[in-house]
């Protein structure tokens, strides 16, 4: 059932690369016209078009888009004169360490917040943590970023204004480096799984076995980290997965508060440049690896929850 | 008082909303050359009794152009989710009568499009589009058809099994009068629920889209782009950056608060312990 749910992705990257595909090569007529400008002169737009390979037919430009997807290639980059697949190489590092960062501080905010309102419902804690997560699911992230710049970086001068440092430099500057970017990205995200922490929490707390375990004198600690957590934890865990989709998504705004050299800012750079390739390239590369973390999301469903058979 | 507490969030809503629509009407009747006057002589002018948010880059009341701003924010809004609202229920309706393989094929295509980050998927479209406000309203549009065209489907499918449908099929209703009169009324409620949670998506969309410098251009206010001409301007005034956000931060929470109190007033039967998931 597993390696079903595992093949089950193929068509799902077939209809992404698809998108992609009509989206750049169909829709916009032209695209030749559109990095060029309108008035370019016929000739220039002629060696252009031949380069993209867009005289040729659609469906040879199809066929050929999809087998340099297969082998790795997403053609060359107009601005910088280099494949697009190693410009994406380049980048994917630091847009995966923002993720992965920004994941690790929804977790670790929003799980014990989360627990600890729903354990006391109703209380002044409850409630300031239930307006926190208003406010935190209002505020736009690249606003929080902008803040947080403006006190720890221009006021108190504590932490880097711009820029990444490779891991490879060194474990401090790059945690100095992700720390703001990763608090910025992950304040939303927070916000929603502690709600949602809070809400599966509470309806476990409501059933019989909690009563029993209650009953038979396990202690308050074990209840709820024994028996409870571990039930409120399978729903979370799909919204946490999801999470980190939306993780890449956020990533490329918050690359451009911080000045991060990711996938996100190399998108930009394409849409500013007019460069559809690399356009073109990172937005499926994005949209593949969402696509592939939604699926391992599915199969560690299967794993925590056997109920669930992964088909 | 006699709104219950459940209702509470409608209320709050209500009144937030009801503060910035009020001050973006008046902008708009009475404000319009204020947003884009400049005048270099009073440039980066901290908040004073003449200018109560202080003055931008280019000497520009930033009270003006935040409630200007929200103009524009609410415009793309409702554009934009009218746009996924209009396309995405008649191709889910459209869908649900086609049988085979037209409505496998969009099926597909729709949770393709849902696999793509909001953002990026706004992005790509702008990329082509181009730059600009309409075409922002439409990326986001686009991004949001895919959203209403699930939920209606999955309701139509379970409402078109019900029996007072079988009867009107029975009494030779036609399938228009059918989706209409029947179908469509058990399913507005929640189109409406949907309908303000993507209003608020939206709306940070277009914000985010101006921040990145492909929505709103100039002259033209935007928070968005506002707050990215703010960062420009972050060590000398840092006021710039905190009113367009707070402007947005509270329209949302309005929007979001409004979407709850109507969740609990619409359908009592969905928990708001649940959460909800973003759509954007």
């Amino acid at each position: 059932m597993r390696a079903a749910r595992a093949l089950a992705i193929i068509p799902t990257i077939v209809m992404t690369a698809t998108i992609v595909f009509v989206l750049m090569r169909v829709i916009p007529g032209d695209p030749a016209a559109l990095m060029l400008g309108l008035e370019a002169p016929p000739e220039q737009l002629q060696a252009l078009r031949h380069a993209l390979g867009e005289d040729r037919p659609i469906w040879k430009q199809y066929a050929s888009w999809l087998g340099g997807l297969v082998r790795g290639e997403l053609g060359e980059s107009l601005r910088y004169h280099a494949p697009v697949a190693a410009l994406i190489a380049e980048r994917l590092p630091v847009t995966l360490s923002l993720a992965l960062a920004a994941m690790v501080v929804t977790v670790v905010v929003a799980l014990p917040l989360g627990l600890l309102a729903a354990v006391r419902a109703w209380s002044p804690l409850d409630l300031g943590v239930l307006a926190a997560t208003q406010a935190g699911l209002a505020v736009p992230n690249f606003w929080v970023g902008i803040l947080l710049l403006l006190v720890f970086s221009v006021t108190l001068g504590w932490l880097p204004l711009q820029g990444y440092a490779p891991l490879g430099a060194g474990l401090g500057p790059w945690a100095a480096h992700l720390l703001l970017p990763a608090v910025t990205l992950g304040v939303a995200r927070a916000a929603q799984l502690m709600r949602f922490v809070r809400g599966s929490v509470l309806e476990e707390l409501g059933h019989d076995y909690v009563r029993t375990a209650r009953g038979k004198g396990l202690g308050e600690r074990a209840v709820l980290l024994g028996h409870v957590l571990r039930n409120a934890l399978i729903p979370v865990l799909t919204i946490a997965g999801l999470q980190f989709g939306f993780l890449l998504g956020g990533a490329i705004v918050v690359e451009q508060v911080f000045g991060l050299p990711g996938l996100g800012r190399l998108v930009l750079q394409g849409i500013y440049a007019r460069d559809l390739p690399i356009v073109q390239g990172a937005v499926v590369v994005l949209a593949l690896l969402v696509s592939v973390l939604n699926m391992l999301v599915d199969l560690l469903y299967s794993v925590v929850d056997p109920r669930v058979s992964a088909g | 008082m006699t709104v219950r507490r459940a209702n509470r969030p409608l209320a709050v809503g209500i009144v937030l909303l009801a503060v910035v629509a009020g001050g973006v009407f008046y902008a708009m009747l009475w404000g319009r050359a204020a947003q884009t006057r400049v005048a270099v002589e009073i440039r980066l002018q901290p908040p004073t009794h003449a200018h109560p948010f202080g003055t931008d880059d280019l000497g520009r009341d930033i009270l003006f152009r935040v409630l200007g701003g929200g103009a524009i924010a609410f415009q793309v809004g409702l554009v934009a989710v009218g746009i996924g609202l209009a396309a995405g229920v008649t191709l889910a309706l459209a869908g649900a009568r086609w049988r085979g393989w037209p409505a496998r094929i969009l099926g597909q295509v729709m949770d393709g499009l849902m696999a793509f980050p909001a953002i990026l998927l706004a992005l790509a479209i702008v990329a082509v589009l181009g730059s600009g406000y309409v075409q922002a309203m439409i990326a986001i549009g686009i991004v949001l058809v895919p959203v209403f065209w699930r939920q209606t489907r999955a309701q139509a499918l379970a409402v078109e099994t019900r029996e007072f449908v079988t009867a009107a099929r029975g009494l030779g209703a036609t399938e228009g009068r059918v989706l209409w009169r029947h179908v469509m009324p058990q399913i507005a409620p929640l189109l409406v629920i949907q309908a303000t949670t993507t209003f608020s998506g939206a709306v940070l969309s277009e914000a985010s889209l101006s921040y990145l410098g492909v929505g709103t251009q100039p002259p033209v206010p935007s928070w968005g782009r506002m707050l990215l001409e703010a960062t420009r301007a972050l060590s000398i005034a840092p006021w710039m950056a905190v009113f367009p956000g707070l402007a947005l931060g509270v329209t949302v929470l309005g929007i979001n608060l409004l979407g709850d109190g109507l969740r609990d007033a619409l359908d009592p039967q969905l928990r708001r312990v649940a959460g909800k998931e973003p759509v954007l």
